[in-house]
């Protein structure tokens, strides 16, 4: 089924929306919500979540792209869970790593509870990723949006897991000088 | 910002970037490889060709030529264009093919045509040179104009035993001549070609060549040539020099085959440039404990001593000295204040050692400590990243190896055909045991608590000496970190006809420690051998230990030779000396080397 016709169920309130969105996008969500959570019962459980937070969203909500819609919630949701579970966990995964990655590029200080600064840092965020080749932005997104592995980014490109970790590397040193400059990090 | 706003704000992006990732995950968006034709042809029609275009990247880097070369469009079939290739190359670049045997040339004075190994074993056949371990080698070479013909000459100079000519190659109706000259026909060489000769006595005096029919003749110059900037000389290759006792050992790995390692003896090797990508053909390499593909050609393999630690690195060979030399640093010629400086500043090359009886950070610290000018940053899996470097460590089923990955061109384009090969990398399986991986482990560093006689105040003092583990081939010591200088087993520094390892006291030279290994696996021979090589200088006995020690003829010093054997393939002898003087005192830093000597 087509998103705009899914969509269209859930504006007239079908449940069947519910079950046409899990039939098509359950494994991307999933896919999503496991690499962060790296834990069956606990992506599928996200993966509900999903559904029923998208269900409270549309209406009003009609968004476009749907599934990126579909993978931001499951994303959130997902590493919502994480953060509450992890202290009872050992071992990090690809989100302990991912984030010890990203602790290259930031001060380390909280400072996006202020909603301007939030929208400022994430649109200083999108011109970076604007200025990146296809590949660089993919490699980057993949890594840090999806949560996937460098082995896995390689299997996806066909590049090397060294030209990944060296690619992924310069990206995050880029983003750091482009926060520096921006003053945003 | 922490790390989590940043990760959760990356949610928030726009939903295309999204979308267009997930394609990519999915295999529905592939990053587009630019193909280079002639890299496809070569494939095909000449190794060599493609290999010579890589090389020829020379300092300029990989990644410009590759470039370059990539943006080619081309009406011609791909055969001519490898062809063409191979032909430029050789045209233009043929003082680099003669060095690598690649051209033989004439030379007059033997009337006889000779690839450059060739050349060399002829000079040492005329030295009287019979142990092929010690034949002169090309150490080092210039391209000049020496006639003032407009075309360039390639003037080799050799290393080995005893006073050796320099060879003067040129072209003489398009064939390539070699002339020799010995160091008092021609010295002292200026950029331009000027050089001082001495004929004998009032016949010396700045002159250059001048081509008379098929030959050079010396031309006498008037004036003085003393402050004329030198030929800037560039190393040659010898960098790859495996020594004696190291070909020994790597021999011993040939147990391990690429069948029992259930890999492929040779494989290409892809790496990506600017969006193309590259296969090099390349053999498989098996190390102790560990397996790697490297190219066929254009790296030069040497084990170096890396801190303490026996290593094998592997250098691209083009992107030494050659290029380098002769357009960075023209106001230096002294080849090892160049060498030194090229390796800090230009270094391509993969370097891979095992380190064992530390703990995985404790293994990071030490590299940091042993690069104190590469501003590393540790990534969460552990590897560290610098300029122009790369360290990764690989816990292997025998232990962690340290993979140092080390390219100019890593700045925009990541590790290239470094990648590739520390991608092939493999460790034995545990099966397998190998020399450096397959022994008990010794501590990394240690103390050891020495006695020392302090004269002034007529009284001992127990000091502590700090010293870190070497482990090489066939055998393991500990050296004190401090003070001590070490010379590599490179074949220069020799001891009774056999390449020597020695650690000198920089406080005292003649306080030094030795290891020789052996081609006997007699006890006897051996004994004789130590006997025969200290000579009448020293009146040596058979000690206790099976060894032989005694004091020089002179009464000023002490040497002892112990022996051990390595798995019935020849035995190590231990040497130590040192002053009578240094008994009570430095003679403790060789003691520590030689008590814990251990064959592997």
């Amino acid at each position: 089924m087509e998103d705009e016709q899914i969509l269209d169920l859930y504006f007239s309130r079908s449940e069947q929306a519910i079950g046409e969105t899990a039939a098509k996008y359950g494994p991307y969500c999933h896919s999503i919500a496991f690499h962060v959570l790296e834990n069956q019962e606990d992506a599928e459980e996200c993966v509900s979540d999903t559904w029923y937070s998208t269900w409270n969203a549309i209406p009003p909500k009609r968004p476009a792209p749907f599934s990126a819609f579909l993978g931001r919630i499951t994303r959130n949701l997902s590493i919502d869970r994480w953060r509450r579970t992890r202290a009872f966990k050992r071992g990090g995964g690809q989100m302990t790593l991912a984030l010890e990655e990203l602790a290259e590029c930031v001060s380390g200080t909280g400072s996006l509870e202020n909603d301007i600064i939030r929208r400022e840092t994430l649109a200083a965020v999108e011109r970076f990723l604007g200025q990146l080749s296809v590949a660089e932005r993919n490699v980057f997104l993949c890594r840090y949006w999806y949560l996937e592995s460098t082995q896995e980014i390689a299997e996806h490109s066909g590049f090397s897991q060294t030209k990944i970790r060296t690619m992924l590397h310069r990206l995050r040193g880029r983003l750091d000088t482009y926060l520096e400059k921006e003053g945003l990090r | 910002m922490t790390e989590m706003e940043l990760l959760k704000l990356l949610g928030d992006i726009q939903g295309s970037y999204i979308q267009q990732a997930d394609a990519f995950r999915e295999g529905r968006l592939r990053i587009v490889k630019k193909k280079r034709p002639v890299v496809t042809a070569l494939k095909i029609l000449s190794t060599a060709a493609m290999l010579a275009v890589i090389l020829g990247a020379g300092y300029l880097g990989m990644r410009d030529l590759a470039s370059k070369a990539a943006k080619e469009t081309t009406g011609e079939t791909m055969a001519l264009q490898a062809a063409r290739a191979d032909a430029e190359n050789a045209d233009s670049n043929w003082q680099q093919t003669v060095l690598r045997d690649g051209i033989s040339f004439y030379s007059p004075d033997y009337q006889t045509d000779f690839t450059m190994t060739e050349f060399c074993a002829q000079l040492g056949s005329w030295m009287g040179i019979q142990n092929k371990s010690v034949l002169p080698k090309a150490a080092r070479y210039t391209v000049l104009d020496m006639d003032g013909d407009g075309q360039e000459e390639l003037v080799v100079e050799f290393e080995g035993t005893g006073s050796l000519p320099r060879l003067v190659l040129g072209r003489f109706d398009g064939e390539i001549y070699g002339f020799i000259y010995y160091i008092r026909q021609m010295n002292l060489i200026k950029q331009d070609g000027v050089f001082y000769y001495s004929g004998g006595i009032g016949n010396r005096g700045w002159g250059r060549l001048r081509r008379d029919g098929g030959e050079w003749v010396t031309e006498e110059l008037e004036g003085d040539y003393s402050d004329a900037p030198d030929a800037v000389w560039t190393q040659w290759v010898s960098l790859g020099t495996v020594t004696e006792s190291d070909a020994t050992s790597q021999n011993d790995n040939e147990k391990v085959t690429p069948e029992l390692l259930m890999r492929e003896a040779s494989d290409d090797l892809a790496f990506w440039v600017d969006g193309a990508e590259f296969a090099v053909s390349a053999d498989l390499f098996i190390g102790d404990g560990y397996s790697l593909y490297i190219p066929k050609e254009g790296w030069v393999h040497e084990v170096i001593d890396y801190h303490g630690t026996a290593a094998d690195r592997w250098a691209y060979a083009d992107q030494t000295l050659e290029e380098f030399g002769r357009n960075n640093m023209p106001e230096v010629t002294d080849r090892e204040t160049l060498r030194k400086f090229y390796d800090s500043q230009y270094p391509t090359r993969l370097t891979v050692l095992f380190r064992p009886g530390m703990d995985d950070q404790a293994i990071r610290d030490w590299v940091m400590e042993a690069n104190p000018n590469w501003d590393m940053t540790q990534n969460a899996r552990g590897a560290l990243f610098a300029d122009g470097a790369t360290v990764e460590f690989l816990r292997t089923e025998t232990g962690v190896f340290i993979c140092i990955m080390e390219t100019p061109a890593f700045g925009t384009e990541g590790l290239g055909i470094l990648g590739a090969m520390y991608g092939s990398f493999s460790g034995w399986p545990r099966g397998i045991p190998g020399y450096l991986t397959g022994v008990s482990d010794r501590d990394a560093e240690t103390t050891f608590m020495m006695n020392r006689y302090i004269e002034a105040e007529q009284r001992w003092e127990e000091y502590p000496v700090d010293c870190r583990l070497y482990r090489t081939y066939g055998y393991s010591t500990y050296i004190p970190k401090e003070g001590v200088v070490f010379r590599n087993a490179d074949g220069e520094v020799r001891y009774g006809g056999y390449a020597a390892s020695i650690w000198m006291l920089e406080k005292n030279v003649n306080v030094w420690f030795a290891v020789v290994k052996l081609d006997t696996t007699n006890f006897s021979e051996a004994i004789q051998w130590g006997l025969s090589t200290a000579g009448s200088d020293y009146n040596l006995y058979e000690d206790k230990s099976g060894g032989v020690s005694g004091d020089s003829a002179d009464g000023t010093q002490f040497l002892s030779i112990s022996f051990q054997e390595k798995d019935f393939n020849g035995i190590y002898a231990v040497i130590r000396n040192y002053p009578i003087a240094e008994t009570d005192n430095l003679s403790a830093y060789v003691k520590i080397m030689a008590d814990q000597f251990q064959a592997e």
